[in-house]
């Protein structure tokens, strides 16, 4: 068992010693017939050492008693394992991502790239991953497998892992991801990293993996060193995806589902496409419109730009009273508040109020024929330029660029 | 196992109140802005749908009775009571030295094993606070375990003999993910550990019966509709309804003995090598800044230019995908 021990009399400033502590586990406990406090280690311990470290030296300790832990033989779990989510008629794009990044993990030890499918009707999309540099395809297509239910997922992703015993096993950010990858974790009573945005891998192969913390104003350095296969999760949008090669490379392998896998308690009684709108809240990349438009029909410019970009568009309350766009595309404090990963805004000066709604934004590009717009002070990139210019002359570039032209930034 | 009454658990947990905690840079100390705590907000919609399925059974003559469910320090109890405040029947508080520094695999087994724990004594309630388990008034330290040496198995982790399945009308809820760790894992690990079945994203829960429920829940692309049977779990989105406030009449009536306290030797599986640090097989070997954002740059130039340039660092972003 690990835990941290006090040695109070190399404590001189007990108020302070407690302060050490982010998660505030370092108690303050009163002592009969002393007017000195002591100091215990309490159940908010997360064992970051940090007190070990920043503390008055030597007092706090931290000691392993009894047996030691057990480690797994990590020269039994071999390769990179990827699960592949087919979503609708398609295979995911986050799983073509983590095949990038899986193939260069497995290069790096010299291993193999195993990917695993489950679905229904899904062979095709089997054959279309040899085009992706994978080694071997673990194809489960049964007829159990057509919606997503979670008892015969895991059993076949189970059936899987004791089959390849990989190293590592990348899954997607997704919502079946996040529902089937803790659920095999746990069954296989080891460590998932959610969410990460950087793998390494050792050549013992561990996984170093970094994943954003205490909701993302720091980052994690995670390890799994002592258990396999190691899990972790990467969201949509990390990692690049492999370019689709004319040659197949590896091979599909059928599998069969375990005995029991096609029990399950959940009936599914309805399945309806959603329909792909998405709120101003919620959406990821935005598109502004400011009165620096002359007319209505310039804001054709801007939809073009949207369009392209996958982008939802929004205006400034000039725009909006004007009729020119709909008042639930409104944002700042009379309107909504959004925080998308990308925004950009064309011809807006960055009123106090439209700033308010949009603070929270990740990356945010502002194009601005005026040097002194308050707008530039929130943006990433202050763009000094005429929109009638830059507008087109972008949407000429990103036409382009999606064509496969080479353009010069 | 009297089929017309519903146990829900809900698991609820303790946040800090501010996400605004930064590095040092210069000592590599995590600072706090004040140590402020609050209910997960994703919890409370979990407490809604509870509540909600409560009362719409009640409402059919069958019964249900809500327990929330934390692990965490003493000072945790604050959010049962609050959770009990909405209408919650009782809270149980998880704690224990030996579960600190647990990661989302300790966690979930931690909270697994105080379900299991409850369900069996549901049907005797009043035996529960007379057993081992005490009110949370008790504050002195646990006396320790005999530590048992961990059995080590083929993959690294020890374990007992796999556990039985949960069995009963017992439907178990978690909110969508908390607002601290962020992972939204505790859930499928939960039900893992029960050996129940669990459906995510639930967004909203059309009907329940005594031996069922059907839920509606979010995946890529669909909206799926599915029934489900007792036990299970289920993760719920903000879209089953806006959370109650906590009601002061409810407050001055927490009856003694409303919210009692687990310790590790409480549980089915006291083996401490499953819990806190020890049973975590992730660590965080280093915290750290995160890459610098507060990007500002000026760009100058003529407008094709500065539109190559605005095309050049969408590319590398990777914002074109959707162009492709």
């Amino acid at each position: 068992m690990t835990r941290i021990v006090v040695h109070q009399e190399l404590v001189a400033d007990p108020v302070a010693a407690a302060r050490l502590c982010p998660f505030g586990a370092i108690e303050l406990a009163e002592v009969p017939g002393s007017p000195v406090p002591e100091l215990r280690i309490g159940a908010g311990c997360r064992f970051c050492s940090l007190c070990v470290k920043k503390g008055p030296p030597g007092a706090f300790e931290a000691v392993e008693d009894g047996a030691p832990r057990p480690v797994a033989d990590k020269t039994a779990y071999r390769g990179v394992a990827v699960y592949v989510e087919y979503d609708e008629d398609r295979l995911h794009p986050v799983s073509l991502e983590l095949i990038g990044k899986g193939r260069s993990l497995a290069d790096k030890v010299g291993q193999r790239l195993v990917c695993v499918l489950a679905g229904h009707g899904v062979a095709a999309a089997a054959e279309e991953l040899l085009h992706y540099g994978v080694d071997e395809v673990r194809l489960y297509d049964d007829p159990a497998l057509e919606h997503f239910r979670i008892e015969p997922y895991a059993a076949v992703f189970e059936d899987f892992l004791r089959a390849v015993k990989p190293a590592a096993v990348l899954v997607g950010g997704t919502t079946v991801g996040r529902s089937l990858a803790p659920r095999l974790a746990a069954r296989f009573g080891t460590g998932l990293t959610a969410d990460c945005t950087s793998l390494d891998i050792r050549e013992d192969t561990d996984l170093d993996q970094i994943r954003p913390a205490f909701g993302g104003n720091i980052m994690a350095h995670i390890l799994t060193s002592r258990t396999r296969p190691q899990f972790a999760t990467v969201r949509y949008k990390i990692f690049d995806a492999p370019a689709r090669s004319e040659g197949r490379r590896g091979e599909v392998v059928r599998a069969t589902l375990p005995e029991g896998a096609r029990s399950s308690a959940i009936r599914v009684l309805a399945v309806e496409k959603k329909a792909r709108t998405v709120g101003l809240e919620d959406a990821e990349l935005i598109v502004v419109a400011g009165r620096g438009l002359k007319k209505r029909e310039d804001l054709a410019m801007v939809e073009e730009l949207a369009g392209l970009l996958g982008a939802q568009v929004a205006g400034t309350r000039p725009l909006i009273e004007a009729g020119w766009i709909d008042p639930r595309r409104q944002i700042g404090l009379s309107g909504r508040t959004v925080k998308p990963k990308l925004l950009l805004t064309f011809g807006v000066s960055g009123s106090v109020q439209f700033v308010a709604g949009m603070g929270g934004s990740q990356t945010v590009f502002a194009v601005n024929s005026d040097g002194e717009a308050p707008i530039f002070r929130v943006a990433s990139y202050a763009v000094v330029g005429d929109l009638y210019g830059v507008l087109p002359a972008l949407i000429a570039a990103i036409k382009a660029g999606g064509a496969g032209a080479e353009v010069s930034a | 196992m009297n089929d017309t009454r519903l146990d829900i658990y809900v698991c609820v947990k303790q946040v800090p109140d501010s996400t605004k905690v930064e590095v040092d840079e210069t000592t590599g100390v995590l600072k706090r802005d004040g140590v402020d705590s609050k209910m997960n907000p994703y919890d409370l919609y979990a407490l809604e749908a509870a509540l909600r399925l409560k009362e719409s059974l009640v409402d059919r003559g069958a019964s249900s009775s809500i327990c929330a469910v934390t692990m965490g320090p003493p000072q945790a109890d604050a959010v049962l009571k609050e959770a009990i405040m909405m209408g919650c029947d009782r809270g149980v508080l998880l704690t224990d030295r030996r579960f600190a520094g647990s990661d989302v695999l300790a966690t979930s087994y931690a909270l697994s094993q105080g379900i299991r724990r409850l369900a069996r004594n549901a049907g005797a309630e009043t035996t529960i606070a007379k057993d081992s388990a005490r009110p949370a008034a008790d504050d002195e330290p646990r006396a320790g375990a005999a530590v048992c040496g961990a059995t080590g198995t083929e993959n690294g982790m020890s374990s007992g003999p796999a556990a039985a399945p949960l069995r009963g009308s017992v439907l178990v809820i978690c909110g969508k993910q908390t607002t601290d760790g962020d992972t939204a894992q505790v859930g499928p690990e939960i039900a893992e550990f029960l050996g129940i079945p669990h459906i995510t994203n639930v967004r909203s829960i059309p009907d329940v019966t005594a031996g069922s429920l059907v839920v509606e829940s979010e995946l890529p692309g669909l909206v799926e509709t599915a029934e489900l049977s007792f036990p299970c779990l289920i993760a719920v989105e903000k879209d089953v309804g806006v959370p109650r406030l906590p009601s002061y009449r409810r407050k001055v009536a927490l009856p003694a003995g409303a919210v009692i306290r687990l310790g590790l030797d409480d549980l089915e599986d006291p083996d401490p090598a499953r819990y806190g640090i020890d049973g975590s097989p992730t660590k965080v070997v280093r915290i750290f800044p995160p890459p610098v954002e507060g990007q500002h740059e000026v760009w100058t130039g003529n407008d094709g230019d500065l539109a190559g340039r605005i095309y050049g660092k969408l590319a590398g972003l990777k914002f074109l995908e959707a162009s492709l």
